[in-house]
């Protein structure tokens, strides 16, 4: 046998094939720890069953007066706001008390006992997550989806010259990374935010399709346009940032009201940044997910401190908050990343680097000034704490 | 199909540039006026108040995340201020730069 094998070329044996031994027999724990409560559901219905007899009993709807009130329909169609006009079923508690998947309204009162406990239901404060635009923010999302693979001209985006090709393709990249983190923020708190803010839940899994279709496009927008480019390190630690927030609110304040605000200020400026039709149609279609989500982020936040028992202690923590993540997004944005790429297109090609930056500096003073505008209409007075100076940090034009 | 509501006289809330584009007025505004309409061609996907159709019911404002949407009775100023406006001055900015090439 002419087979070369020395010891250095031998592969490793293959390791333990990973198991799900270890979860199963916790599953099995839990499952027999609630053994009474499966058996006596089990055990009455057999019974009853057996004896060839029917319940009938939840055709009885008095306890929440079934038929008696139905909703107006619109001329809209029938919407959120419609329904909840409902009395039971549209009014929603200051605080909930339900960690289970029994909806607002139905006649669950007599089952609760009965009932599994979702411990992971833990945002149980109307104030923590609801604003007075969520519903109709929901149908707006609704209406407005739109699609990555039919609506974008694709053809369109080559032809750039390699300076702006690259440029593209690198804010495409640093786009795709924030968007993978403003999808994960809102579906790491749905799990924890109880039924009956259903409306809260359903505008978060809108954001979280937006955020979806979002990454998609800028994925498929920098391969159309050449490939993916570089990560960028700095904004990795403010996603990271935005996820590990201390709750909901402040998540929401970083996530919605300064990170998306950031964005939204990019791409209402997609028009001078844009060196494509495609890239124009889509910074257009971008910006009116990101508004809605900012909508919401602005006004959530206004319903907090509206709403919270001891308004000047949750200002002055939020203040606290906001000292940080200011720094956050200014170290983040401070990357070249991100910075250069949006200086080459604003310029027109990278000899125009400089005059990019100019107007970089611009843009920068409109995403400061907006976002301090957001904050005022939260009735978050942060002008005279605000961390981030209002001229670009490194100055108008940086030597290329 | 209901038939949209008729009136003798226009409204009087208006919507100024600041808008961002989130929709929500637009699905508060009562479906039978349907007074808020989004701005043809315009980028930023802002949207504007049919005066005509209008019909006062100041459902829009609340929902407005930048106060962008104004009784003209109470202010009858047709301007933003502040960085909304300062989008202005990034465009005309912009107007001023030639060709990529040059």
């Amino acid at each position: 046998m002419g087979v070369d094998v020395t010891v250095d070329k031998l592969k490793p044996l293959p390791g333990d094939t990973p198991s799900n031994a270890a979860a199963l027999d916790k599953y099995e724990r839990d499952f027999q720890s609630h053994g009474q409560v499966w058996g006596e559901i089990l055990q009455k219905n057999f019974e009853r069953l057996s004896a060839g007899s029917y319940s009938l009993q939840w055709m009885n709807g008095e306890a929440n007066g079934w038929g008696s009130q139905k909703p107006k329909i619109s001329s809209r169609g029938l919407t959120y706001n419609d329904i909840n006009r409902v009395k039971g079923s549209g009014e929603i508690d200051e605080v909930v008390s339900w960690k289970s998947f029994a909806p607002r309204g139905s006649i669950r009162e007599p089952y609760k006992n009965m009932m599994p406990v979702l411990e992971n239901y833990d945002v149980l404060h109307k104030y923590d997550v609801w604003s007075d635009n969520v519903m109709p923010l929901y149908e707006e999302a609704v209406a407005r989806q739109w699609s990555a693979t039919r609506d974008i001209p694709w053809d369109d985006v080559n032809g750039l010259p390699e300076d702006l090709a690259k440029a593209s393709c690198q804010l495409s990249t640093f786009l795709t990374e924030v968007e993978f983190a403003a999808g994960d923020f809102p579906a790491k708190w749905l799990y924890r935010i109880p039924q009956d803010f259903l409306e809260v839940k359903s505008f978060m899994a809108t954001q979280i399709m937006d955020e979806a279709r979002h990454q998609e496009v800028f994925r498929k927008r920098a391969l159309m346009g050449g490939g993916l480019m570089h990560a960028t390190p700095g904004f990795e630690w403010a996603l990271k940032s935005i996820l590990d927030a201390p709750n909901h609110v402040m998540g929401t304040f970083l996530l919605n009201l300064l990170g998306e605000g950031l964005v939204l200020s990019i791409f209402r400026s997609g028009e001078m940044i844009a060196k494509t039709h495609a890239d124009k149609e889509i910074f257009r279609l971008c910006m009116q997910d990101e508004a809605r989500h900012v909508s919401y982020g602005v006004l959530q936040f206004k319903y907090f401190l509206d709403n919270h028992p001891n308004r000047a202690q949750a200002e002055e923590e939020l203040h606290r908050f906001a000292d940080l993540g200011e720094q956050i997004i200014m170290t983040a944005f401070s990357e070249a990343t991100v910075n250069e790429p949006v200086a080459i297109l604003l310029g027109g090609g990278l000899k125009n680097i400089d005059k990019g930056m100019e107007g970089l500096g611009k843009l920068w003073t409109v995403f400061i000034e907006e976002y301090l505008q957001r904050c005022d209409r939260a009735g978050f007075d942060r002008r005279a704490r605000c961390t981030i100076p209002m001229q670009l940090p490194w100055g108008g034009s940086v030597a290329a | 199909m209901e038939e949209r509501v008729t009136k003798h006289r226009a409204g009087h809330f208006y919507i100024d540039e600041t808008c961002i584009g989130c929709g929500a007025c637009d699905e508060m505004c009562p479906g039978k006026a349907d007074a808020v309409q989004a701005i043809k061609g315009d980028f930023r996907g802002r949207f504007k108040i049919v005066l005509e159709d209008c019909i006062d019911c100041g459902f829009c404002v609340p929902v407005c995340p930048v106060d962008c949407i104004h009784d003209a009775r109470k202010e009858g100023v047709v301007e933003g201020d502040g960085g909304y406006m300062r989008i202005k001055e990034l465009q005309a900015w912009a107007e001023t730069l030639t060709t990529p090439d040059n």
